[in-house]
């Protein structure tokens, strides 16, 4: 558990924060390197998965990252936003993930079984990009905190 | 009990999002659509049931805060309540919100109605540790509560044995309202003077009681319209027949400031309602909802409009990339179809007719069903889970610096399923000029019949890109639809916007059942369609591209060629040929048409490979000209029953006809300019 020293006191920060924050983080750095990698400011190889993607995944990773980074600067301040931060950030992450499964099986269908023209040489390892493998974080983070779970309550 | 001859007529009102349309498809088995947002009924709809021997005529109303009425969809509801005086009004309240919604039950006995009170999402005042005393309750106001929970059927017998039992006992409030002693006064006077206005008895629907022996103004009807004249109600006063009595009373009304009787008047329903709160409730301390931190979020300064991207972002990868492969299975099968009918119809003429007309135009509407559906699918999970509404308050600055307020960017969402019900949902707009303008913007929204087209050429010309393609054209139909907002604020429609004020539904799981309903139900219409205006549009453009007999199918000598190049000194300098043409003046029956008419005119024999195929191997298209196109069919004239829509929302053949002129005017620039700045930079 991560602490810090605010206001002459000590300012524990849950696991559900740190995790969140540490999330984040992962998404921003990938946002940067795929952005880096589509400027070409990379003068070494990165494996196709790791950046491989199209222009909108950066903006995506930047966001979500955002959301997430915000929640766990914020449990100091205001512990309940910072929850609300973190648990909309992990279920956005949810929700790409799911698209971008839906995706991948739809176009495996088409490469593999259609036998599609433009899908020659598809593979889903080629496809599966930060924002699919990122969200383990947030998926863990959901699953191991009952805090955060617990919030899902409110819909039933 | 004796029986009746007519159905008793059951009124379910209420305010905004109470669940009100969910009891009604709980009574009735229908399916009418619901959403958790405010204002998805915004006219009355008519369900029928037998009930033990006994029919019903259940009418759904639309959502509204008081019988005040201050929108169009309001007054619906306030004027089927005091003028066709249903034999029973049911209303459903939102029981985690008795506070509020028992104003509208303070007005609705006031008007003398039979009323039945339905407790909704009881079960949620239940999970949050409250209570409700229902015997105190019942006792206060003297009708029956009846607890329900609309998507789970509870309660439903019990408001049938009250709504079948209250039609045949006569009304037994005893209590009223009280007013300040002038307000009573002023009632008083002016009851007895519109006792005397027999024809104010026709209008108010009680023209068989003016000869009773008991005095009318004793009437809490009377009462009612005499507190709405003295709130300023212009059309009580335009109700009102008698020219004497019409001076009596404005002579009476003179002396009296309607905003402070307003004032006065609704405070004392408050007070009342504040009372019958304080003793029939008891809940936990409020605090700041799970519900409320994730609005925090989703509706927050930096994050709000982003977040909404990402969703709509995901909903259009989804409606094209994961339905890309079902597309290519139906496109493969009605390409089979039409080989088989040009191989085995001996006929010649025929086997063109099903061939070359029917299968290749409907079949080539019917391949894109499946982005249609997971379109559909998408946006009614968006509805049901309470995401509509926050979409409507993140985009409300924007929407206000651009002229228009929040609200109108509901009717924009729902016309990503169809411009028709979204123009509709217009009617939640009070204020006249707003609502002006968000209907004539609204067919800039790119509906679900514009979908196929931009599906066919982003995928035919724009390869894997084309999800973002589709996407990018209905972000550009959102941008058009605002800038086109801010120009008429700033040239024919003058004024600032009204200020939004929007109730946030608590955020719900969609069930199972409500999405797919919904989804087949929208769906649905696009199969009708296929079958009914798409075939018939087919087989129209088959006989002009067939005619006159023995010319070339589709060639220069066709009918279809001779309407075309009529067109074409128009359309050649937008990247377009005759061909294209006869499809965009086909478009203007339904959008889907156009697809049907390209699929008549650009398919080839072989129709193995598709339309895209088809299109890709025809010198016309090239992605530059193909995303004109797709621009173009993105702006261009609204379809016949979207006009006829704004021709019976405005009321008016001017702004109906200024909406076309509009339309094409901008989609004739827009295309323009992309294709012939495209050729300049070598595109």
């Amino acid at each position: 558990m991560a602490s810090d020293a605010h206001g002459g006191k000590d300012v524990r920060w849950p696991v559900w924060a740190s995790l969140g924050a540490l999330g984040g983080a992962l998404y921003l750095i990938l946002a940067l390197l795929v952005l880096a990698d589509h400027a070409n400011l990379f003068p070494f190889y990165i494996p196709p998965p790791l950046v491989r993607s199209d222009l909108i995944t950066p903006a995506v990773l930047f966001m979500i990252g955002g959301v997430l980074i915000y929640g766990g600067i914020r449990h100091n301040s205001d512990p309940e936003l910072a929850h609300a931060y973190i648990w909309v950030g992990s279920m956005l992450s949810v929700m790409v993930l799911v698209v971008r499964t839906l995706v991948i099986s739809a176009e495996a269908v088409e490469a593999h079984i259609l036998l599609e023209d433009g899908f020659e040489g598809w593979t889903a390892a080629g496809e599966i990009g930060p924002a699919v493998y990122l969200s383990v974080v947030p998926i863990i983070n959901i699953i191991s905190n009952r805090s955060l779970f617990t919030i899902w309550r409110m819909f039933e | 009990m004796k029986e009746r001859e007519n159905p008793i007529r059951v009124a379910l009102v209420g305010n905004p999002n109470v669940g009100k349309t969910t009891i009604f498809n709980s009574i009735t088995g229908s399916w009418k659509q619901v959403g958790n947002w405010p204002g998805v009924t915004v006219d009355k709809v008519i369900g029928r049931k037998r009930h033990h021997g006994v029919d019903l005529e259940v009418v759904d109303l639309p959502g509204t805060y008081s019988l005040d009425a201050y929108s169009a969809d309001e007054a619906v509801a306030r004027d089927y309540i005091t003028r066709e005086r249903p034999d029973v009004v049911i209303q459903v309240v939102d029981s985690t919100n008795l506070e509020r919604n028992l104003y509208l039950t303070v007005q609705l006995i006031e008007t003398g109605v039979r009323l039945v009170l339905a407790l909704n999402m009881y079960d949620q005042v239940q999970k949050r540790g409250g209570r409700i005393y229902t015997d105190r309750l019942e006792n206060i106001l003297e009708v029956p509560i009846v607890k329900t929970v609309g998507n789970r059927g509870t309660g439903i017998n019990h408001l049938f044995y009250h709504m079948i039992s209250e039609a045949h006992i006569a009304s037994k409030h005893r209590h009223r309202v009280t007013y300040s002693d002038r307000i009573e006064d002023l009632v008083k006077s002016l009851s007895n003077v519109l006792s005397e206005d027999r024809g104010l008895y026709v209008n108010m629907d009680m023209g068989h009681l003016y000869h009773r022996p008991r005095p009318m103004r004793r009437n809490p009807l009377l009462r009612w319209f005499s507190l709405r004249l003295l709130v300023g109600d212009r059309e009580a006063l335009d109700d009102i027949v008698s020219a004497d009595v019409r001076k009596r009373v404005e002579r009476i009304l003179e002396c009296t400031d309607p905003d402070d009787m307003e004032l006065s008047i609704s405070d004392r329903r408050y007070e009342l309602v504040k009372y019958i709160v304080g003793r029939v409730h008891r809940g936990k301390r409020k605090t700041a909802s799970p519900s409320d931190m994730i609005d925090g979020v989703l509706t927050s300064r930096w994050f709000g409009i982003p977040i909404f991207l990402l969703v709509v972002w995901a909903m259009f990868e989804l409606t094209f990339r994961f339905a890309s492969p079902f597309v290519t299975i139906i496109q493969l099968g009605t390409g089979a179809a039409g080989d088989l009918a040009m191989d085995i119809v001996p006929v010649g003429w025929l086997a063109s007719l099903i061939g070359e007309g029917v299968i290749p135009g409907v079949g080539g509407v019917l391949s894109f069903l499946p982005n249609i559906f997971v379109l559909f699918l998408v946006i009614s999970l968006l509805e049901a889970s309470g995401y509509m509404a926050r979409a409507a308050f993140v985009m409300d600055k924007l929407m206000y610096r651009l002229g228009l307020p929040g609200r109108s960017f509901i009717p924009m969402m729902i016309g990503f399923g169809c411009n028709v019900p979204a123009i509709m949902a217009t009617r939640t707009i009070e204020d006249k000029k707003d609502r002006l303008i968000t209907i004539l913007i609204n067919p800039f929204i790119s509906c679900s019949a514009r979908l196929p087209v931009f599906v066919l050429l982003a995928g035919a010309f724009f390869g894997r890109n084309a999800g973002f393609v589709v996407f990018l054209l209905y972000l550009g139909g959102i941008v058009i639809a605002v800038v086109s907002a801010k120009l008429f604020r700033e040239t024919i429609i003058k004024g600032e916007p009204a200020p939004f004020i929007m109730e946030l539904p608590p955020y719900r799981v969609p069930t199972f059942r409500t999405t797919f309903r919904q989804t087949w139900s929208r769906g649905s219409e696009y199969i009708k369609k296929a079958g009914t205006v798409i075939l018939a549009g087919s087989i129209v453009i088959w006989a002009l591209a067939s005619f006159p007999w023995g010319v070339e199918y589709g060639g220069e000598e066709s009918l279809a060629a001779d309407l075309g190049k009529t067109l074409e000194p128009v359309i050649e300098p937008l990247g377009f040929d005759w061909r294209i043409g006869v499809s965009l003046v086909f478009g203007f029956i339904a959008k889907e048409v156009v697809i049907g008419s390209l699929g008549v005119l650009f398919g080839e024999e072989d129709g193995g490979g598709g339309l895209e195929d088809d299109l890709r191997g025809d010198e016309v298209f090239t992605p530059l000209s193909s995303l004109s196109l797709m621009v173009f069919v993105l702006i261009y004239t609204p379809c016949l029953a979207t006009l006829a829509v704004i021709r019976k929302e405005t009321r008016s053949v001017k702004w109906t006809a200024f909406s076309v002129i509009y339309s094409l005017s901008l989609a004739w620039t827009l295309s323009f300019v992309i294709y012939q700045g495209g050729m300049l930079i070598g595109l």
